[in-house]
Parts: C-alpha cells; structure tokens; sequence
C-alpha cells in the first residue's frame, strides 16, 4: 500500500467524520455537551456503544488471542452480560433518580465531600492514562507504517490528530459523540465481517461451511475448567461481570451516553440490546481469529 | 502450531498488512483509524465533564452564565487535550512496551475503589468517616498490587486474571468497613 493511498484513506474518514459532526453540533449548547439535552434516542446510543467498548487494543489483540487461548474469552464475554444487567437494574435507575450528569456526584449524596472527589479523580487519572495508551497504539502503528517513510516526525503526527479531535468534539460533546460512534461501529463492522469473508475465500473455505468448521476444530473451546489456569471458567465469567459493572457502570465516559436517553426506560432498552449484539460482535472477532490461525497454519507462518 | 504466543498481538495486523494484498490492509486500516477517534473523544468529553462537575462545581454555581460556563467548559477541554498530547509524547519518549503496558495495567487498579465504594453505597446503610476515603482507596489497590505480584510465590504459581478486580475492590469494601460509623451515630461528632 503506498503512503499517498493511506493519506487519502485517512482524511477520506476525517472528512466523513467532520460532516457528522458538522450535521449534529449545530445548535449545541451546554447541555447538549454534558448530557446531551437528554435527546438522544436508545437505538442510537445501543449502536455507538458496541463501538466504544472495543478500541484499538481489542482489535489487535482479540482475533489474536484465538492462537493461544482459543475460545475461552467468550467466557469474560457472558460475565458481561450478567454485569450489564447490574448496571441496568441497580445502578441506572439510581442515577435517573437522582438526575446525575456526573455519576460520582452519588459518591457526595452517600459518603461526602472526600469519596466523591476520591471516586471522580480516580475515573480521571484512570482515563487519562488509558486514552493516551490507546491512543498511543493506534498513532504509533500508523507512524511506524506510514508517516516514518514520508519524514514527518511523530509529535506533528500526534499534534494534528489532536486538533482534530479538539475541533470535532469541543463544541457538541455528547450529543455528537452518540453519533460519531455509530460510524466507528460501522466501520470496524464491516472490517471485521469482510475480513472473514476475504480470508476464508482465500483459503477456499465457503461461507456456508465456515461456521461448521471453526465449530468443529480445536480452536472454539470456550469452557476451561482447569481451576489453575487464569482462564479457568469462574474467574473468567465472574471476573468479566464486574470488570463490566467497574468499566462501564461506574465509568464516567460509558455512562454520560447512557444518560443522554429520554428516561430510565429508554436507558435500560439501550442497555439490554448493547449488550446482547455485544456478545455476537465478541464472537465474530473470535471467528476472525480462527480463520487467522487457518491461515497461518495452512501457511506455515510464523514468526 | 507455528505462530509464537508472545506476539500473538501482531497476527491479524501482519496478516491485513503484508501478506494479503492492498484490499486487505486497507480494510485493517480504516478499522484502526475509526477505533482511534473515539478512544480520544469519548475520554475528553468524558474528563471535562468530571472536571467541570465534581472539582469546579460549575453546576452549583447558580450566578454563573450559560456564556461562562461555556467558556471554562473550552479551557478545560483544552487543557485535558494537551495532557492527553504530553501523555502520549511521553510513551513515546518511554519507548518500551512492557513499561507501557504495565502503566496500563495499573490504571486498571483504580477501578476497584471504585468498585469498592459504590458496592459500599449499594449493599450497607452504614456511615463513613468521609475524611479517610482517600486514604483507603490509595492503600487498597496497593495492596491488590502486591498481592498480585506476589500470588505465584504465596500459592504455588497461582496466577491472578480478570479475578483480580473483585479482589481489589474487596479489599477497598473491607477497608471502608473499617472506617464505618453505626448508622444512628452522627458523623460529625467523630
């Protein structure tokens, strides 16, 4: 792939990007920012947040992971659905309830003054890091693959990516980020779904058949239950309930989108349909990565 | 099986990219761009509003303009983007994968105060002395940490995964109980 191809690529997807936001931010107020004027429609959120759960680490390293561990992530994937339901029954309408745009605000109402700052610099110094990590991943691969070769140095490359991002997300806040991540949804949908397509066809595998044959081979084993393993079941499963209920409950960045629908009711609808194509999409990935290993085993590929 | 497992994190980028042809890696590529936006969006927008919130107090200040909000709104927008800029110069500076992944990892530790203080709220009706919050959360996921570091040493190679959470915000509950008042006990008496 030549750099000029890549470029086009990226600012293609910028430019698309920028519309949309152009389209959602024109009448944005502070309250479109915080909360999203409490407008956003359920179906909507339930969509963009399928693609907000999975960054640019899940991408590499899921698919991959089918190499090593098989099937077994899947176990962590239906600990989430217990821990989505938490947040939706438990969690959600608390915060409904006590109409919060801060989630730690509960902290100050149950404890006091001292947990809610604690509870909200720890989601702060939490994101902080993680964001710039994944960020860091993506624009170093990029770096690595494209901009190296055309002599720009990397605090350029960093630079204008984030004011991009200053300029596309300063004025709307939520109310376009509910809809900037239905793009990413679609876009890392189709990647996946079209990779797998690609491959098996490469490997002259038809559609029909895939499924049957990822089924059948060793690859998708999902249940360990070798109570030494960290991938043992129960840790798994009950390790990825609440990772589910920490990471997206009590995280600020989930939430807020959450709490951009009309009402509790909306809320939960939103929640119980991310959850259940949440599972599909985690199990796509996982197919991609047996057709992956397919591939490389039929190749003779390695590293 | 030919494929090392220590790098399993590069099989589908390698693959997309160099062995597959141009359709391919530039499938691999847009999937990548549009996963990067959103990890910076979402947390910017997801940090000024904790900010603005929980330390500025902009929503109980009653006086204060929907203009001037919106301007402090800008600053704090601004300012979390230009950490977010020094942070990822500065992985870059780093250089070293494992230190970043386990700069990763620890950040990880802050959610299980969280946990642990939510859990708390959800599940007692007891008091807290409010005061020695801070000091439990800082201490429990050190003490996750440790344990974590040290568990294949205490127990025969036990290894701690996605488990090591509920430890972690165990620990924050008990440590909270510690600090626990008896709910007809008034707070501010101690």
């Amino acid at each position: 792939m030549s750099p000029e191809l890549i470029l086009t690529v990226i600012a293609a997807y910028s430019a698309l990007l920028f519309l949309v936001v152009w389209i959602t931010s024109r009448n944005a107020d502070n309250e479109s920012y915080f909360i999203g004027n409490k407008s956003s429609k359920w179906y909507i959120v339930a969509y963009g947040m399928i693609g907000a759960s999975l960054s640019g680490v899940t991408f590499m390293s899921v698919p991959g992971a089918v190499a090593t561990t098989q099937f077994s992530y899947m176990q962590v994937v239906f600990g989430y659905l217990i821990g989505y339901s938490v947040i939706a029954m438990v969690l959600m309408p608390v915060y409904y309830k006590m109409n919060l745009t801060s989630i730690y605000t509960y902290l100050e109402t149950r404890f006091g003054n001292a947990s809610y700052k604690t509870g909200s610099f720890f989601f702060i110094l939490s994101r902080t890091i993680g964001a710039s990590f994944r960020i860091y991943i993506v624009i170093n691969a990029l770096q690595t693959f494209v901009f190296d070769a055309m002599g720009i140095p990397f605090i350029i490359t960093v630079a204008v990516f984030m004011v991009l991002i200053l300029l596309y997300t300063y004025k709307g806040g939520v109310k376009t980020i509910v809809w900037t991540d239905t793009l990413q949804t679609t876009f890392m949908l189709i990647t996946v779904i079209f990779s797998v397509i690609f491959i098996s066809d490469h490997l002259g595998i038809g559609l029909g058949d895939l499924l049957g044959k990822v089924m059948s081979s060793d690859l998708s084993k999902m249940y360990v239950d070798d109570t030494l393993s960290p991938n043992y079941f129960w840790k798994n499963f009950l390790g990825g309930a609440f990772i589910a209920i920490a990471m997206t409950g009590l995280d600020q960045e989930m939430m807020q989108k959450n709490l951009s629908c009309k009402n509790i009711g909306e809320a939960k609808k939103n929640m119980f349909t991310f959850s259940i194509v949440l599972v599909v999409v985690n199990f796509l990935f996982l197919v991609l990565g047996a057709v992956l290993v397919f591939y490389a085993t039929q190749n003779k590929y390695g590293y | 099986m030919v494929i090392d497992p220590k790098h399993t994190d590069n099989l589908f980028p390698d693959i997309a990219l160099n062995h597959l042809g141009p359709f391919i890696g530039l499938l691999f590529l847009i999937g990548l761009i549009s996963a990067a936006y959103p990890s910076a969006d979402g947390a910017l927008t997801a940090l000024t509003t904790a900010f603005c919130f929980d330390f500025l107090r902009l929503n109980k200040k009653p006086d204060i303009t929907e203009q001037e909000l919106k301007k402090t709104r800008h600053w704090v927008h601004l300012s979390f983007a230009v950490i977010l800029l020094l942070m990822i110069v500065l992985f870059r500076v780093i250089n070293d994968d494992a230190v970043i992944r386990n700069l990763f990892k620890v950040a990880g530790y802050t959610y299980g105060p969280l946990l642990g203080l939510f859990a708390f709220g959800f599940l007692t009706k007891l008091n807290i002395r409010d005061k020695w919050v801070p000091v439990v959360c800082v201490i429990s996921p050190a003490i996750a940490y440790f344990i974590n570091e040290n568990a294949p040493l205490w127990w025969d190679g036990y290894k701690f995964g996605f488990e090591m959470l509920i430890v972690n915000g165990c620990i924050t509950f008990a440590g909270l109980a510690l600090i626990s008042v008896r709910k007809n006990q008034s707070v501010s008496n101690l």
